[in-house]
């Protein structure tokens, strides 16, 4: 091989270009800690992150969804939870109701549960966030969803419902669906009670032992009675939470799952980084070194 | 005396070829960081011979011509990996520049390790304020009389439709950066072109009689054929009997040959025609390779198929997300976005006309949560205008451009090897060597004063024959 004058330094770049290069690719992945920055870094490998992170932020909002719904349905819980004291209280005093029982204790107890009624509604007709718990999806509308027609006298006479019979829904995960509200049929059974209670004012006011009692069968104790509707609509709302506790576990579980994998591509393995830095480095150094004393040898000294 | 006095002659021309020779040395060692030169020696030999009764003898020695090492199989080596290198730096610089206009970044510090602190971030890609935008209509659906949650909506739409029309809008600046680039690129063939013809003229002068005699004139115009070799890929073959004139051939789209310069003359000037097709006074060529090849082909493919995509999710999103909206009987996105635009937030869309329904319940959701599911909705063409799942058709926009901006820096890496490789073979050759060229003028200083010597001799022996002989 016949060389010359810039054989030496021709190589020489080369060789400290592309190893400089490598050191370059090195400091960049070791000072941000991942492999990956462009897309061109590892085309394929930046198409499995793009989408598992589209995954992991859908995870973060059906997590997010999932809370919203857990608020619901706890709220859901302690308002249903609120008129069954209400209608425990009812009861304990329709059922000491008797024949000897005198005319100031029955207008007494008609005039408490009268309090109870009052209650009642107002406890049916609480919002959370500005929205009506109990009235399926029409939690915006304006109008109470209990509505309460007044005797003469000012007592109520009458509760109804005009909330909505369907339901909103919300996702907790792709393609899964839940809804944290009550139905529009447990909400009729919330009115049911309520004229329930209406209904047994007026009988112990009326002052008919047997009446009353015949009505706290209907609320409690007897077949059919409104208490087991209102505690099975309970029940359902505490499954509700327990459904959404389990989605969100399993959200955390497959987000950190997706973590994992993104950071399997993304992120650098620090001492393969270390490694190759070094090696770099050395054939740097080596590239240096051997130029400078190549280039330092001429015929020239040699001269006079 | 006879002989004394030839001898002499003799030596005076000894003389003038070491001298020549160690001037030649000297230009060389000039030259020596010069890539365009090759280095030239001397040619030395007899001045003629003649019978002089004992033999036939020389009548000295003379400097015949200059010779160059040059080697046009080298040269035309160097000049095929110049021009598949300029064409991939040219594509990479195009595709460099198309990747940082989808702004698909990777920056994981600003990502959240924990599933309940998700960031509210807006940077990154199209690939981000995506699914922002379908985890609005989420939240929406989960709180449709939420005010606060309602203006984040519109808000992530409004991010969407920007960064969907200014990811298009950039596109578009690196294409019309690369035709600005093309056309002062072709003004640079064009000057290359006429130099090439003028150089002809000036070596058919030179060497008018003596072949190959015009070395650095040769040198120049080798360089200047280098340079053009970077723009497209071209062939040079000698014009016969015109005293070393060149003719620059490039085909056109019959695969008939097309003389660009053709000695002294340029047959007309390199034109583009609409982004897509060279011209040469009229004629179609059929370029290949060159940067100006790689751009022109970075733009019209990559680049304009990464903007067609854009466009095409663009479209699916407004019919996809109006689709669903209508029943409201009215638009989410404008159905005509303004001039220059993809994609637009209908303007009477607000707070209060945002609707998650189309039933009259205040807290329906239905239609929000349609729209929710949309995000993993496949869709497939040519029923629509894009395949799979919004974000999966942009990832894969973005990593076809990428596996493409990859493959030319692997492949611009091998052929950057390759380019050394040819140069430093031809440079083998051709290149000036300190060292011989150190040991050619020791060489030559010592002929020279070997031949000084011998006139010294002769000088002697005519002082001898001429001052004493007869004087003893």
């Amino acid at each position: 091989m016949r060389v010359t004058f810039n054989t030496f330094p021709d190589t020489l770049l080369g060789r400290l270009q592309s190893l400089g290069g490598e050191q370059n690719k090195s400091l960049v992945q070791l000072s941000t800690g991942q492999r990956i920055s462009a897309p061109s870094d590892d085309p394929a490998a930046m198409q499995r992150i793009l989408t598992l992170r589209t995954e992991k932020k859908e995870n973060q909002q059906y997590y997010r969804n999932a809370i919203d719904g857990t608020e619901i349905s706890k709220t859901t819980f302690s308002t249903l939870d609120q008129l069954n004291k209400l209608l425990t209280r009812a009861t304990e005093l329709a059922s000491n109701v008797s024949g000897a029982t005198s005319t100031q204790e029955f207008n007494a107890k008609g005039s408490e549960i009268n309090q109870l009624i009052e209650q009642g509604l107002n406890v049916a007709n609480s919002k959370l966030r500005g929205s009506y718990i109990l009235a399926g999806d029409a939690s915006g509308s304006a109008d109470k969803p209990f509505q309460a027609t007044q005797g003469a006298d000012g007592f109520i006479t009458k509760v109804d419902y005009k909330g909505s019979n369907t339901v909103a829904e919300m996702h907790i995960g792709e393609g899964t669906i839940i809804s944290a509200s009550t139905t529009g049929a447990e909400n009729q059974n919330v009115a049911d009670m309520l004229n329930k209670l209406v209904e047994l004012r007026d009988k112990m006011k009326a002052k008919k032992s047997d009446d009353v009692l015949a009505v706290k069968l209907q609320l409690s104790d007897g077949p059919d009675n409104v208490e087991d509707k209102i505690l099975s609509s309970m029940s359902r709302a505490g499954a509700t939470q327990y459904r959404l506790e389990v989605a969100m576990n399993d959200l955390t579980n497959r987000y950190d799952a997706t973590e994992q994998l993104i950071s399997t591509d993304a992120d650098i393995d620090f001492a393969e980084a270390t490694v190759r830095l070094n090696r770099a480095q050395m054939a740097y150094q080596a590239a240096i070194q051997s130029g400078a004393k190549i280039e330092s040898n001429s015929l020239l000294d040699y001269l006079r | 005396m006879p002989g004394l006095i030839s001898s002499l002659v003799n030596s005076n021309g000894a003389l003038r070829v070491h001298s020549k020779s160690l001037e030649i040395t000297g230009k060389n060692l000039a030259n020596i960081n010069n890539r365009g030169y090759s280095k030239q020696r001397v040619d030395v030999g007899d001045r003629g011979s003649i019978e002089t009764g004992i033999a036939t003898e020389s009548m000295g020695v003379e400097a015949l011509e200059l010779r160059q090492n040059r080697d046009v199989l080298l040269d035309k080596g160097v000049m095929r990996e110049y021009t598949a290198m300029s064409g991939m730096e040219a594509a990479k610089k195009v595709l460099e520049n198309a990747q940082t206009a989808l702004g698909q970044f990777l920056d994981r510090t600003k990502d959240s390790s924990s599933i309940q602190n998700a960031p509210s971030s807006n940077g990154g890609g199209i690939s981000d304020v995506l699914s922002d935008f379908f985890n609005a209509w989420e939240s929406f659906s989960v709180k449709p009389n939420d005010v606060g949650v309602k203006q984040l909506l519109i808000e992530k739409a409004d991010i969407l439709s920007e960064k969907i029309n200014l990811t298009d809008q950039r596109l578009s600046e690196v294409q019309t950066n690369v035709d600005d680039q093309i056309d002062s690129d072709l003004i640079d063939v064009n000057g290359i072109l006429n130099t090439i013809a003028e150089q002809n003229a000036a070596i058919a002068k030179a060497e008018n009689g003596r072949p190959n005699s015009a070395v650095d004139l040769r040198d120049q115009r080798q360089a200047k054929l280098e340079e053009l070799s970077k723009y497209f890929k071209v062939t040079f073959e000698n014009k016969s009997d015109s005293n070393g004139q060149i003719t620059v051939n490039v085909s056109d789209k019959n695969g008939n040959k097309v003389l660009l310069v053709d000695g002294t003359n340029v047959n007309g000037s390199l034109s583009v025609q609409n982004s897509e097709k060279f011209l040469f006074n009229g004629t179609e060529l059929n370029l290949t390779e060159g940067a100006l090849v790689g751009q022109l082909d970075a733009r019209n493919n990559d680049v304009q198929k990464a903007r067609v995509q854009v466009a095409n999710l663009s479209t699916q999103l407004v019919s996809s997300i109006n689709g669903a909206y209508s029943v409201t009987g009215k638009t989410f996105f404008a159905a005509t976005p303004a001039t220059g635009k993809l994609i637009d937030i209908d303007s009477s869309l607000t707070v209060a006309s945002l609707k998650a329904t189309s039933t009259a319940n205040a807290g329906a959701n239905e239609l929000a949560l349609a729209i929710a599911e949309l995000a993993n909705n496949k869709f497939a063409t040519p029923a629509n205008t894009i395949d799979g799942t919004f974000s999966a058709f942009y990832n894969s926009t973005v990593s076809q451009l990428a596996q493409k901006l990859s493959t030319t820096d692997v492949q611009l890496e091998d052929q950057k090897l390759s380019e050394q490789m040819a140069r430093s073979t031809r440079d083998e050759f051709s290149g000036v060597s300190q060292d011989e060229e150190m040991t050619d003028m020791m060489k030559f200083q010592r002929s020279f004063q070997a031949t000084a010597r011998h006139i010294n001799v002769i000088d002697d022996l005519l002082d001898l024959v001429v001052n004493r002989l007869g004087k003893f």
